[in-house]
């Protein structure tokens, strides 16, 4: 699915200077397929776009197109189709249930797309390193605890595009390399692309392009 | 239904709201319940009560007396125009007329009881009298007037003169055998007539003789006529309003007895229904209450909605699952309700049994009742809860 933003500006960086961004008040393309690397310092927005992308905030001016399509009168129902079957996400603030085990906040998002069996998570959560924490509340668990648990929950589904909002930011280099590898084959079996921010540079992925935002 | 949407979202509740209206609910669900049954219950013997007396039902007219009366005679009798208005009231099946006496009566009974009195005869047409034997008709030539007698006054008699004046009381059927001597006087003539009991009437209290022996007995002892002051009417219903007002408005007087067991059914049902609108406020309240309560649920849980829509739940989802609730929750009162209104519907039928009322129960429409009003509260639910969660 091909992604166009169209001169998009989000309001809170209306009175910023946005000439450097290759987003915002620009006209930019995602092809499908792609890894992108969104690169920002903080404060230019990588997340707002994120959430502009996923249908979160609609605090901007400009439109989104999804396949030649404005997204600005999608229906609620027509978002949660599209969250359902073509855009996952790991927040940067992750959405996990806290009151949940690790296990039940990924089997959630399994139960709502029957994609794979369930056996997958524990099998998943062991490539992570994350077995021992399935059975665990996500209120008591470590933040780099989380974000595996929020990665795993994203890939219980289909998608064309993974939108990751600095997914390994509290993960060691050894575990996000881990990570990377389980999220890199998830997309190839989908054929599908993704957004990645990112504070600076970092080796992960097999990155297309890199956009600054 | 998805258990984990069930965790996230009804821990949010509050669980004494959602007991004391659960409570509510039932309490409402049962009172209003109840007051349907026995509705329908009391409905059904005041029918066969009906039914079982005269039916259709005869019932005494006459003119309330007042001083007026006292003075002018001619009053308290019916014109000719105000029987005829009465006769096209559409509840009116019948009417008929009594005729009195214009001459003098007595009665010599001092060979069979030492009694010797003034009387007085009236005369209705046959079709009104309840008990008409082949005797009680006039011929002339027989110079015998048979005379049907109110149970009443044979009982006034037995009851009330004979047992204290030590006199004998008197069976029926030996009041039947004993015949006496009646004298007629009038327009200066003097006949003897010899008279007897032929059968007792429950409908009519008064003394009645054949039409016939009445027509020529006025005629032959008395001059002109005198309107009658006193009509026998049939209707189909004498609890029917129309005939009560028509009654009240003319300031004509009826004998109420039977009128009387109606009147008790309605101030019956009038409570019963006065019941019926608190069981239904009880049921609209605890209603709200479960609305609030949802409403509760949503604000609270406001943060954890907006998670699973970005997961990309619907909304739908989210509120089928408190209907779902709800659901639940009328299916647990609406048995609890059931099963504690059978044993109350015992409880009064048994009460209603020692005083001499045998209660049919007809279950089939309060369950209908209770059906279509927890259909009904589902139905707003369901309404309200997609305009809530947004």
């Amino acid at each position: 699915m091909i992604l166009r933003l169209e001169n998009l500006l989000p309001f809170p960086l209306e009175d910023q200077d946005v000439s450097v961004s290759q987003v915002w008040k620009k006209n930019k393309e995602f092809n499908s397929g792609k890894f992108m690397r969104l690169q920002a310092a903080s404060g230019k927005g990588k997340s707002t776009l994120i959430h502009i992308i996923y249908g979160r905030r609609k605090d901007f001016t400009g439109k989104v197109f999804f396949e030649g399509t404005e997204v600005g009168n999608f229906s609620p129902s027509k978002w949660a189709e599209v969250r359902q079957q073509k855009f996952s996400i790991v927040f940067q603030e992750l959405m996990l249930f806290p009151d949940l085990t690790g296990f039940e906040n990924i089997f959630l998002k399994l139960k709502l797309t029957g994609y794979y069996e369930k056996e997958i998570i524990p099998e998943m959560a062991e490539r992570l390193g994350a077995g021992r924490l399935l059975q665990k509340k996500c209120g008591i668990m470590s933040f780099g605890e989380r974000q595996r648990i929020a990665i795993i929950r994203a890939l219980m589904q289909p998608f064309e595009w993974l939108l990751l909002d600095e997914p390994f930011s509290h993960l060691d280099p050894g575990n996000s390399k881990l990570a990377a590898e389980l999220i890199a084959e998830e997309c190839k079996k989908r054929n599908a692309g993704a957004l990645i921010t990112a504070l600076e540079q970092d080796d992960f992925f097999n990155y297309d392009e890199t956009v600054i935002v | 239904m998805n258990r984990l949407l069930w965790k996230i979202l009804l821990s949010k509740q509050g669980k004494w709201q959602f007991f004391i209206a659960g409570t509510g609910l039932c309490a409402g669900l049962l009172i209003m319940l109840l007051s349907v049954q026995l509705y329908g219950d009391l409905q059904q013997v005041l029918k066969t009560q009906q039914s079982r007396e005269d039916e259709p039902a005869y019932l005494l007219i006459n003119k309330e007396v007042s001083l007026l009366n006292t003075f002018d005679k001619t009053i308290s009798g019916f014109k000719t125009e105000e029987i005829e208005d009465f006769n096209k009231q559409k509840f009116i099946l019948d009417i008929g007329e009594f005729q009195t006496n214009r001459f003098g009566i007595s009665a010599d009974l001092t060979m069979q009881i030492g009694f010797s009195t003034d009387l007085f005869f009236e005369s209705v047409p046959n079709e009104f009298i309840d008990n008409v034997p082949d005797e009680f008709i006039w011929e002339a030539e027989k110079k015998f007037i048979p005379v049907i007698v109110s149970t009443e006054f044979l009982n006034l008699y037995n009851f009330g003169y004979a047992m204290t004046q030590g006199l004998p009381q008197l069976p029926k059927a030996a009041i039947q055998m004993i015949p006496f001597d009646v004298t007629l006087s009038g327009k200066g003539k003097k006949q003897k007539f010899s008279a007897r009991v032929v059968a007792f009437s429950e409908r009519i209290p008064s003394v009645l003789v054949p039409w016939e022996f009445m027509n020529w007995a006025n005629a032959e002892f008395a001059d002109g006529t005198k309107a009658p002051s006193r009509l026998i009417i049939k209707v189909s219903d004498p609890g029917d309003e129309q005939l009560k007002n028509y009654l009240a408005e003319k300031k004509f007087i009826t004998n109420t007895e039977r009128m009387g067991v109606q009147k008790a059914g309605a101030v019956l049902k009038m409570f019963v229904t006065i019941a019926a609108t608190i069981g239904l406020l009880f049921v609209g309240l605890s209603f709200v209450i479960f609305l609030i309560n949802f409403q509760l649920i949503l604000s609270r849980a406001q943060q954890e909605i907006d998670m699973l829509l970005l997961l990309g739940y619907t909304r739908q989802s989210i509120s089928r699952l408190l209907n779902f609730q709800f659901v639940m929750v009328l299916i647990l009162v609406a048995i609890i309700a059931w099963l504690a209104h059978l044993m109350a519907v015992n409880k009064v039928h048994g009460f209603f049994a020692e005083n001499g009322f045998i209660l049919q129960s007809e279950h089939l429409i309060p369950f209908i009742a209770g059906i279509s009003l927890l259909a009904l509260m589902l139905v707003v639910n369901v309404v309200v809860m997609r305009f809530s969660v947004r």
